[in-house]
């Protein structure tokens, strides 16, 4: 039952729920306490058919009890902290939601955006398994295993494909791309890595092939894939002899060098 | 009350531990953001670099940050996706520009690490210096006289030989390094195309057959009074000594 403020209704609503001091509590206690009055005025009517509605309004006001004495028990059992800790509580998971919402908005737009980048599978003639190792570096194990691969039966020189794999207990942290990877093999050839390979003036890795052609022993690391809880990816040394018997990928940025071995399975054709 | 509904009370502890367990995961999927320090220690664990780097502080260009460390080997920069390496010559101090072009800001940052101990102030003095030569809509630059006469098709026009210095008041950054920005003001009357070599690594680690510009950075620290404590400089190697 809705009241103006100069009812005796409201009155005594507004002096019974003055104590509560969170808003929405004293507006739902109100609301409460105000329907319980309305049903006590219509059952007093319906017993006494004679009482008007001002004597049973006065009547059920009196049989409610004095309003300072509820109002005082009513702010005991509605604390405000409570009722701001609800609040609270409501507006984190709400700001919390939408930061959600619009990272996952974002997530799937560069999903939907993204280029289908289709990988193309060299066809080799010859293909020489490389037997690979595991080394910890910092929290990662890394692991590397490599297949030389020759273009032609009589090629001199091969392209070493490693397929790098590592784990981490903190598997959220991706190992990033390295360009300091670089390489020696059984031979004493050195294999340098992308960022010395960049400078105009490097001779060392330089290489000529059978058939007269410069090429360079280089190493190309891994940039790193999501797979599962671990990574993986493809790397390559190039310019490997086809006879080389160990390949040792090193990467020296550190206090020590880190370094895997990969070692020739069985004797190529 | 109905059955089954919560209490005010387990409704707060629902909202909150859905927030947390939410937030937890909001918080993985944008790679853990953290404090800078944190942040490029991050990044040299991703890079496999141990031991870590001494945080100098952050640099911003072109509202991109990039968190500058040191070790006895290198002068470390990274940012999201990307890690790099200077490689440093001795223990004293040492001199890198950020890998950064900033076409929108115009903007080219240096940073000045391993500042001796008490270093109050440093100044960073910038030279650039090649040859010139233009006809027509056409032009050409080198840092070599013989490269232009080379390739250029108007023996008439003679390359001229044009230098330019600029003297930069360095900005200390949170662990001692300096910083120093080379905005549009100091690049003004010269073009974009000579500045831009200043921040290449490639002009001073030997990308280029022929340098397109000659260019020196020095670097020097001073002590509270003005007196100098050290200095720090980097060229490409061929400049300066024809």
């Amino acid at each position: 039952m809705e009241q103006d403020n100069g009812h005796p209704v409201a009155q005594w609503l507004d002096r019974a729920t003055e104590g509560i001091r969170f808003g929405p509590d004293r507006k739902a206690v109100r609301a409460e306490l105000d329907g319980h009055l309305d049903d006590k005025i219509q059952d007093l009517q319906r017993i006494f058919p004679d009482l008007s509605a001002w004597e049973a309004t006065q009547m059920a006001l009196s049989g409610m009890g004095d309003p300072e004495e509820i109002g005082r028990e009513l702010a005991k059992l509605h604390k405000p902290w409570l009722g701001y800790l609800w609040r609270a509580s409501q507006i984190t998971l709400g700001v919390v939601l939408a930061v959600g919402v619009c990272q996952i908005g974002g997530w799937l737009w560069t999903q939907v955006t993204a280029p289908n980048v289709g990988g193309t599978q060299d066809s080799w003639a010859v293909e020489i398994p490389f037997s690979g190792g595991t080394v910890q570096a910092g929290q990662y194990a890394i692991q590397a295993e490599g297949t030389l691969c020759l273009l032609e039966e009589g090629d001199d020189l091969g392209t070493l494909e490693v397929t790098w794999r590592a784990s981490s207990p903190r598997f959220w942290e991706s190992p990033s791309y390295n360009e300091y990877w670089w390489a020696e093999d059984d031979q004493g050839n050195v294999y340098i890595s992308r960022a010395e390979g960049r400078m105009s003036n490097v001779l060392r890795g330089l290489v000529v092939d059978q058939n007269g052609h410069n090429r360079y022993r280089e190493v190309y690391g891994p940039s790193w894939r999501r797979s599962g809880l671990g990574w993986w990816d493809d790397g390559q040394v190039s310019s490997v002899p086809r006879d080389a018997q160990w390949v040792r990928l090193v990467l020296d940025i550190g206090e020590e060098p880190i370094t895997i071995l990969l070692e020739r399975e069985e004797d190529g054709p | 009350m109905k059955r089954g509904k919560l209490g005010r009370r387990g409704r707060i502890f629902r909202n909150f531990l859905l927030a947390g367990v939410l937030g937890a995961l909001i918080w993985t999927c944008a790679g853990w953001p953290v404090p800078a320090r944190w942040e490029l220690r991050r990044l040299e664990r991703e890079a496999f670099l141990s031991p870590h780097s001494q945080f100098q502080g952050s640099v911003q260009v072109d509202q991109r940050e990039w968190l500058v460390g040191l070790t006895p080997r290198w002068l470390v920069m990274g940012r999201q996706n990307e890690f790099r390496l200077w490689p440093r010559e001795g223990d004293g101090p040492v001199l890198a520009p950020i890998p950064e072009w900033a076409t929108a800001g115009r903007e080219i940052c240096v940073v000045a690490a391993g500042a001796p101990q008490g270093t109050a102030s440093a100044q960073l003095t910038v030279e650039v210096s090649h040859w010139y030569a233009s006809f027509g809509g056409s032009s050409s630059y080198s840092s070599q006289r013989e490269d232009i006469l080379r390739s250029w098709p108007w023996p008439d026009s003679s390359p001229e030989y044009r230098s330019e210095t600029v003297t930069l008041e360095g900005e200390p950054m949170e662990e001692g390094a300096f910083q120093f920005v080379l905005g549009e003001e100091e690049m003004r009357g010269t073009g974009d195309y000579i500045w831009r070599h200043v921040e290449e690594w490639g002009l001073y680690q030997g990308y280029y057959q022929i340098s397109p510009i000659n260019c020196r950075l020095t670097a020097v620290f001073y002590d509270e009074s003005g007196r100098e404590l050290d200095r720090a400089e980097l060229q490409n190697a061929e400049a300066w000594e024809r």
